[in-house]
């Protein structure tokens, strides 16, 4: 593991959090924000501070967490996906696991309106979505790389036109903006009543998924060698895609549809570390949180109708993408 | 060290690969196996190297069945090297032999220790000035000598390999083929290789496993069974074509230097 350029990734994070803080529609200093929490410990605040501290810990600090996790859990997910699928091209977005969530989540919220049920029906339809993506690549083991692509793709119109229909029965008046601008990507909506339902969950699939980065590395050179090296290697598969599903289905109940971050930054973290799974895991981790986390600070403080956090990380993605590709291609 | 006791196995419904395959060798031993192509050999080494499900009692390593081991007790008693590196990232050379420690640990990085192991790897197999190169821009005889190295670090007895040298040159074939030789001769290691060349065999001493349409046709000295005639009847060649072509194994002995 390089360990420097995990402290350096680590130090950025801590930088882009603090800078994330005072962000937002009702601006704040970071010392504003410390001298009202500090007169609320003290008991004696002012009508501001009152004013700041509820501000604070029940809107901007859930939204905070939120993106952290779910810029961690979609880039992690997307770099393990990557290398246990040998297939730099994948990500969760591709594999259809978050189109088959948003299907589960919108099932949830426009039949049951019931958040847990909301939420298992998400991780399912993740689930789902990724089980149906390599059924259908299994069809075509000429090219296992271009058919799980075409599988994921396949399935991810499939979920999206599930979601469709729900969108279609949905009450207009107030399931339907609700399921629209939740699927577009946002962090707008997130309670911390929502956080404390997902947040310990997301918080040890990121940590597990972070720490397998020697698992992983065995996995990428296909299941003979990792067996060999003496990897378990179907059980260790399925561990690792079964947590890699569960923490991005659980992003998409904080968050929507956040496109893109799970297949880029884990590109952006191999461009700057090189592709060790020991270094490339926890720094994907803390690049997807910081990127998640300055995105939706610019995306909630810039405009003042908020601009969709999914619409936002897909164009800034797509130079990204492109100049990682072009970097890789001029290495070689 | 490796006791197969007749074996046969057959792909799901499938005709039988292996049919009442029987031998035994001891630890230290170099072994090469022989045979066309379909014969079995890679289905026999995938076998022995707990790839397969595979009846019970028919394979013992160091004296156990080897269905009694998990993954990490086999690692550490056998090292793999196939025919090509299954590297789809460009993993440095000195992490892509680090590798060979992953079944000894049970969570985190690798300590000083792996690290240790790693290095003197890349130093016994002669490629630790390529330790920073990625694996993705090597020759193939480097490649194949970077994956001797990680079945260094995995500490085993005993390294099984898918022909070394196919798709090799001559050049790359000698310094593989040298290498093997080398370390069987200092460093104790063996090597159960298959292969389609009976001079391989021959160079690199040991023995010989003739193996044909999934049965095992001789087992002994590679020296003495590699004869014209053995190896013609191995491979349904002409009488004579050998001898006409002005090949022989033991003629082509000198081929890999030493």
């Amino acid at each position: 593991m390089n360990r420097r350029a995990i402290y350096v990734a680590a130090l950025v994070f801590i930088l882009a959090t603090i800078l994330a803080l005072p962000l937002g529609r009702y601006p704040v200093t970071v010392w504003e924000i410390g001298g009202a929490l500090w007169a609320n410990f003290l008991g004696e605040p002012t009508a501001r501070e009152r004013e700041i501290s509820f501000l604070f810990l029940s809107v901007r600090l859930p939204r905070i967490f939120a993106a952290i996790l779910v810029g961690a859990s979609l880039s992690l997910s997307g770099a393990v996906y990557q290398s246990v699928f040998r297939n730099p091209l994948v990500s969760p977005g591709i594999l259809g696991v978050l189109a088959g969530a948003s299907a589960g989540g919108a099932v949830g919220i426009v039949v049951f309106s019931s958040w847990p049920l909301t939420q298992i029906l998400a991780c399912a339809g993740g689930v789902f979505g990724v089980t149906l993506s390599l059924a259908l690549s299994r069809l075509y083991p000429r090219s296992p790389l271009l058919a799980l692509l075409v599988g994921g793709l396949v399935c991810g119109s499939f979920f999206t036109a599930v979601a469709s229909l729900f969108k279609y029965v949905a009450d207009v008046d107030n399931q339907l903006p609700e399921l629209v601008y939740w699927l577009m990507g946002t962090l707008s909506r997130t309670t911390g009543t929502q956080l404390a339902y997902v947040a310990p969950l997301l918080t040890i699939g990121v940590l597990a998924l972070a720490a397998s980065g020697r698992t992983v590395n065995a996995l990428s050179l296909g299941e003979e060698e990792a067996l060999s090296l003496g990897v378990n290697a179907k059980l260790a598969r399925l561990k690792l895609i079964g947590l890699a599903t569960m923490v991005c289905s659980l992003s998409v109940v904080l968050a929507g549809i956040v496109n893109w971050v799970g297949l880029v930054i884990p590109h952006v973290a191999r461009l700057v570390l090189g592709p060790n799974n020991l270094t490339v895991l926890p720094a994907s981790a803390l690049f997807g949180a910081t990127f998640v986390l300055l995105t939706d600070a610019v995306v909630r403080s810039t405009w003042t109708a908020e601009f969709p956090l999914g619409v936002f990380t897909a164009i800034i993605c797509l130079p990204l993408f492109a100049f990682s590709l072009w970097r890789d291609w001029a290495r070689s | 060290m490796i006791e197969v006791r007749d074996l046969s196995f057959a792909y799901y419904k499938g005709p039988k690969v292996l049919q009442s395959v029987t031998f035994r060798l001891d630890a230290g031993q170099t072994l090469c196996v022989l045979g066309p192509n379909g014969s079995g050999k890679t289905t026999l080494l995938k076998a022995i190297l707990g790839f397969l499900p595979l009846p019970k009692h028919a394979v013992f390593i160091a004296g156990q069945p080897i269905e009694t081991y998990d993954r990490p007790s086999l690692a550490r008693l056998l090292a793999y090297v196939p025919q090509n590196l299954g590297a789809v990232f460009g993993y440095k050379v000195k992490d892509m032999v680090a590798m060979g420690r992953t079944g000894r640990k049970k969570w985190g990085d690798f300590d000083q220790e792996d690290l240790k192991k790693a290095r003197a790897a890349l130093e016994l197999v002669g490629i630790l000035s390529l330790a920073e190169r990625p694996v993705t821009e090597l020759s193939g005889g480097q490649a194949r000598l970077t994956i001797i190295a990680r079945a260094l670090a995995q500490d085993s007895r005993l390294i099984l390999m898918d022909e070394p040298t196919s798709g090799l040159d001559l050049s790359n074939q000698a310094l593989v083929l040298s290498t093997m030789k080398r370390l069987n001769a200092e460093a104790k290691v063996a090597f159960l290789m298959t292969t389609h060349h009976p001079e391989q065999a021959v160079y690199l001493g040991g023995e010989a496993l003739l193996m044909k349409a999934g049965r095992a046709l001789a087992f002994g000295e590679a020296r003495t069974l590699t004869t014209i005639k053995a190896v013609e009847d191995l491979y349904d060649l002409k009488p004579g074509l050998l001898s006409q072509m002005g090949l022989s194994p033991v003629c082509l002995e000198g081929t890999y230097g030493d």
